[in-house]
């Protein structure tokens, strides 16, 4: 499939000039889009391992990923996969049946930048001694948890 | 900076499931973010967000549907995330707590201007901070959502 993305469509050419952009030369995106339909067995190590892998594998970024679709049931989690990924210029060098090959599931090196992690940061960089403690103790009870039910 | 928002849009519907191993019915709930992209931490925060909305209403295992889509005019960081969400519940919506409850310290004084070299993840920590941040992130996800609404939320509003 070709996709074609037309970026300022349907802007007046008047418009246009005030913003000092010459109609003739609007940026526009063509590339071969690949679909990629695959199950998984947990979003975590998809997020984490297998979607990363299989963009190093595809010599991408995830700037050419423009739809992920995960799919799946109550109860039992997403387990479906359709992945859109476009290619201005493909890479002769993709081997697909590489991409079956599983990805061992490791510890990152370093952990993402997310939501909660931004928040704790905020809350500990105020935070009073006792409340630090508390974190501190509360921490070492759901880590002494979790090595139990590992 | 959250610039995730629940649009108007979002909805709730009746969802019945019967060729499912668990059959259920109930209720699913969609709702609609801006600028999460599609890598671990855009995953950790899609499970954040909906924590934080549907309290102890959400269970992971009942998104349904996560759909990531980038939008043309836009960089890269300015995905469009749609997530439906299957509850048993009434699917109460809540408020997502960001703001610390307690008040910041006392600043510079004016007219100082401190500059921090950032050397290394949070600067501004001492060593026992940054490894406190350190073991909260090694949890797996759901225990880390779970610290989150039972020790650290409380100091959010």
């Amino acid at each position: 499939m070709r996709v074609v993305t037309i970026n300022e469509f349907g802007v007046p050419d008047s418009e246009l000039a005030k913003q000092g952009i010459p109609s003739d030369c609007l940026e526009e995106y063509v590339g071969d889009a690949y679909l990629f339909r695959f199950t998984i067995k947990s979003p975590e190590h998809f997020f984490r391992s297998e979607l990363p892998n299989l963009l190093r594998q595809l010599h991408v970024s995830i700037a050419s990923v423009y739809r992920l679709v995960l799919v799946g049931w109550p109860g039992t989690g997403l387990y479906e996969v359709r992945l859109y990924v476009s290619f201005e210029k493909r890479s002769n060098r993709i081997k697909f049946g590489l991409l079956r090959c599983a990805v061992p599931s490791s510890e990152p090196i370093e952990y993402p930048q997310d939501q909660m992690e931004r928040l704790l940061y905020e809350l500990l960089k105020n935070a009073r001694p006792s409340t630090k403690k508390d974190l501190a103790r509360a921490l070492g009870w759901e880590e002494r948890d979790a090595e139990k039910a590992h | 900076m959250l610039r995730k928002h629940i649009r108007k849009g979002s909805s709730r519907t009746d969802l019945g499931c019967w060729d499912s191993p668990t059959q259920r019915s109930g209720k699913s709930v969609r709702l609609q973010f801006d600028g999460i992209i599609p890598d671990e931490a855009g995953w950790n925060d899609v499970n954040f967000v909906l924590s934080e909305l549907l309290r102890d209403e959400f269970n992971p295992k009942n998104i349904v549907r996560l759909e990531f889509w980038a939008q043309p005019d836009r960089d890269e960081c300015n995905d469009r995330v749609e997530v439906e969400v299957f509850t048993n519940g009434t699917a109460r919506l809540h408020r997502i707590r960001t703001k610390p409850k307690r008040p910041e310290p006392a600043t510079q004084p004016s007219g100082v201007i401190q500059f921090v070299v950032a050397t290394e993840r949070f600067p501004d920590l001492n060593k026992e901070d940054r490894e406190l941040l350190a073991r909260f992130d090694r949890l797996p996800l759901q225990r880390r959502i779970r610290f989150w609404q039972k020790h650290i939320a409380r100091h959010f509003r």
